[in-house]
């Protein structure tokens, strides 16, 4: 067939330029192959894209490629054209033409579509700037500020001004009432840590003593306000020692700078104290100094370096009852150890008061008439045995049956027979003598004296006194001292028992017998570090609340 | 240049970084609270105020280096300070805390702070290393240059591949039509395209010219020279942009940071003498 290609390229200056060319061929191919009849030179357009034939029907077109091909809009893979149709391959429009004479088919073909401008395309393409991106400094600045102002300052302080709403961020991932919380609550004050007004009762003022004496209402003095008064103990509120939110470990102010800054010179700054200066338990602290009894309702706090004695009453020579071989007893020989006597009380803290009975008793039988050896005494006051001893040979005198030779007859007559009065006189007189001969061994080294101190009673003929035993509650009651702690050692490791022959000697260690395990506040590898209040207390129960408790407005001073 | 802020002045800044950083180290050894170290005692509070104070003059240099010309100390002065004084913050707020942290304003206001001086370290050691390597990288070009050039061999591809198949022309296309240099800040950061079209070009027609007969042989060996000089630009523009994505990118973390930091920080204040 004889088909008139026409393209039409326009000028930049408006109209267009169109170019002939008449192929003859049975099939004329489009595409970017040169040897094409019609040559489109496009990269978007195939080597052979699309097929112009000459049937009887008419004139077709068909796509090879299959795609890029409209004919009046419509994508098609084949049609027959007619001249008028608008047909589109790839980037090109094409126009089939009324045929002119002699001439089969016309077409005519123009770029309608042509590639755009590479650079600028790749320009548009590319963001080559994190500025062009979405990420923008200053937004997200500004919206990471108000978004923390907001968590973590208007929550907050709304939840503070209104319970409603930190119950209703009670759920929220970020909780308004603890966002601010520095740290836990120590343990004993954990029950109540989500009530911040408890203790935080006004915004922006330090917490106040106030809130802690509701509770700790009978929390007590430091020193004696009426001999001390420390105007420095005001400047000092609950809080300079106990700190909260600090973790869960106890709150008591541990670090004895506190203690130090005013014990260290104690003497100087209160010159009426019988405390002696003191910095640290393992450089500076003085020799323990017990509450020894000295005498009849004296008590006074006597340095271990002066060998305090102990005037109890009491005659006790613990070496004896410590020999390794034993102690003679009812039932032979028994080895004693220091648990017979000392007993800790329930706490474990401290020992129980000795007792002679079931202590002693067990050996220390009050037994004194070799003759009548089922005669024991109790263990009471002294007039109470003097009557019982009196009673004691008044019945076996009016009884008789007594063997001794020296005895007036009545009191050796056969027992059972009736006697005279004169015979009773005489009776009762043996008795008499007989008891006031054996009250000076009754109240001697054998029965009462073998532990008690007992005199003839100069006010009363023939009756004894026994000093009045006095033992030292606790010997160093301004210390603690633990015994249950200490299980791990045995009791000889610090009292030296075993080499005491008097009761006078005060069986305590001396400060260099703890210092062996113990030093003071700084570490050391093989000690134990111990401050003023592993032994000491601050608030001393014996001295009264500390605050007022009525008005609850401060330190008490007066 | 870049080297001489660190240098500047021999050093001073340095100096007084260290000076500072000696100071808290020696008051916080010697300090002695009543129980454990913490923002509430003496010294907390003194390296509190200083550490507040050291925080909003580093932000205002953001105001001052804006000013140019201003001031009667020397920007140069500024900055050296700014990142030696910045860094002794760590010292000076880590004391502070006294290693107290936990869940909450306070060590959320460490946490940021911690990150913002960690972004700014990482924007002084861009500034000493990355304009070296642009500059070995751009070997005398610009990004726009090197776009430009890249627009010619598409041009020049597309006329070398006219005469050849389909296929080869659909990658050629696809090179010139949807390559891109840079795009997201990932992509600009990580300096690669992991489907890079005009790389697939390469790798397409470097696979066809082996196969290619005459005539066709000899266009094909000219677009794969013509795809392989479009690669290397592409991939020295994409590492262009990646070195000034990492000049840039610590900057996106070190403001806006500062900001959540200030707002920590003013939250943090107010909390504390709030609940004092």
């Amino acid at each position: 067939m004889q088909c008139l290609i026409t393209f039409v390229t326009k000028r930049a200056r408006g109209g267009t330029v169109n170019k002939d060319n008449l192929v003859n061929a049975d099939v004329v191919r489009f595409g970017r192959a040169t040897d094409c009849e019609v040559h489109l030179p496009d990269p978007r357009i195939a080597l052979r894209q699309v097929e112009l034939h000459l049937r009887e029907g008419g004139l077709f077109i068909e796509s090879l490629t299959g795609t890029d091909l409209t004919v009046n809009g419509a994508i098609v893979r084949s049609a027959l054209v007619h001249p008028g149709d608008k047909l589109a391959i790839g980037p090109y429009d094409v126009t089939i033409n009324p045929p002119k004479a002699g001439i089969d088919a016309a077409v005519s073909i123009e770029m309608a579509r042509p590639l755009s401008d590479d650079l600028a395309q790749l320009h548009e393409r590319s963001r080559v700037s994190l500025g062009a991106t979405a990420l923008s400094k200053r937004g997200l600045s500004w919206s990471l500020f108000v978004l923390v102002v907001l968590l973590f300052l208007v929550a907050p302080v709304v939840a503070y001004l209104s319970p409603g709403a930190r119950e209703a961020t009670k759920t929220w991932p970020i909780k308004a009432d603890t966002a601010w919380n520095s740290g836990e609550i120590s343990n004993a004050h954990k029950f109540f840590s989500g009530d911040c007004g408890a203790c935080h009762q006004k915004a922006f003022v330090p917490v106040e003593d106030k809130a802690c004496i509701a509770c700790h209402k009978t929390i007590e003095q430091h020193a004696d306000p009426k001999s001390f008064q420390m105007a420095d103990l005001h400047k000092f509120g609950c809080q300079s020692c106990h700190k909260e939110h600090e973790g869960s470990h106890p709150i008591v102010l541990s670090n004895q700078q506190f203690c130090v800054q005013c014990h260290e010179s104690l003497a100087t700054l209160a010159p009426k104290t019988a405390l002696l200066n003191t910095a640290d338990f393992g450089r500076a602290h003085p020799e323990f100094r017990p509450s020894v009894v000295t005498g009849p309702g004296e008590i006074k706090r006597v340095s271990l370096a002066d060998k305090p004695q102990e005037r109890s009453g009491l005659i006790f020579p613990h070496d004896k009852h410590l020999v390794p071989e034993g102690v003679r007893s009812p039932n032979g020989r028994m080895k004693m150890d220091c648990g017979h006597c000392h007993v800790p009380e329930p706490g474990g803290r401290l020992m129980m008061p000795v007792k002679m009975e079931p202590m002693c008793d067990g050996c220390h039988l009050l037994k004194f008439e070799p003759t009548r050896l089922d005669w024991v005494l109790p263990h009471g006051r002294p007039a109470d045995v003097i009557r019982l001893v009196r009673g004691l040979y008044d019945g076996l005198a009016l009884r008789g049956g007594v063997e001794d030779p020296a005895a007036p007859a009545a009191v050796r007559r056969r027992p059972g027979t009736p006697l005279s009065e004169p015979e009773r006189l005489d009776a009762l007189a043996w008795a008499e003598k007989r008891s006031n001969d054996m009250m000076p061994i009754v109240f001697g080294r054998t029965v009462c004296g073998a532990c008690h101190v007992a005199k003839p009673d100069t006010a009363t003929p023939g009756s004894f006194v026994i000093e009045k035993p006095q033992v030292a509650q606790r010997w160093l009651p301004k210390g603690a001292f633990p015994h249950d702690r200490h299980a791990t050692m045995v009791c000889g490791d610090c009292h030296q028992a075993t080499k005491s022959a008097s009761s006078e000697d005060v069986l305590l260690p001396p400060i260099a017998v703890c210092q062996n395990c113990h030093t003071g506040a700084a570490s050391a590898s093989n000690k134990i570090s111990s401050t003023c209040v592993s032994c000491h207390k601050f608030h001393l129960r014996e001295l009264g609340p500390m605050f007022d408790a009525a008005s609850m407005t401060g330190l008490r001073t007066q | 240049m870049n080297q001489s802020i660190l240098v500047y002045r021999r050093f001073r800044y340095l100096k007084l970084a260290l000076l500072l950083v000696l100071a808290s180290v020696i008051l916080y050894a010697f300090h002695q609270p009543m129980r454990v170290p913490n923002g509430g005692t003496w010294l907390g509070y003194t390296l509190g105020t200083i550490g507040v104070l050291l925080i909003l003059w580093l932000m205002w240099f953001g105001i001052r280096k804006r000013r140019y010309g201003g001031g009667k100390v020397m920007l140069e002065d500024w900055l050296s300070a700014h990142v030696y004084l910045g860094i002794a913050l760590i010292v000076v707020a880590t004391l502070h805390t006294g290693f107290q942290f936990g869940w909450n304003v306070h060590t959320l206001a460490y946490a940021l702070m911690m990150i913002v001086i960690a972004s700014g370290v990482f924007g002084v050691y861009a500034y000493i290393r990355y304009p070296l390597l642009m500059t070995e990288n751009r070997r005398g070009t610009t990004l726009d240059q090197m776009l430009a050039q890249m627009a010619e061999l598409d041009r020049e591809c597309r006329d070398a591949a006219m005469g050849l198949g389909d296929e080869i022309n659909r990658y050629i296309l696809a090179s010139s039509q949807e390559t891109r240099v840079g795009g997201s800040m990932w992509r600009q950061l990580s300096g690669r395209d992991a489907s890079c079209p005009t790389h697939r070009a390469l790798a397409q027609a470097t696979g066809l010219a082996a196969k290619a007969q005459r005539e066709e042989a000899a266009a094909m060996r000219r677009v794969v020279t013509v795809l392989q000089r479009k690669c290397d630009l592409v991939t020295r523009a994409r590492r262009d942009v990646q070195i000034k994505a990492m000049l840039d990118v610590w900057l996106h973390i070190h403001v806006p940071l500062s900001f959540a930091l200030l707002a920590a920080l003013v939250a943090h204040v107010i909390s504390v003498f709030f609940y004092w």
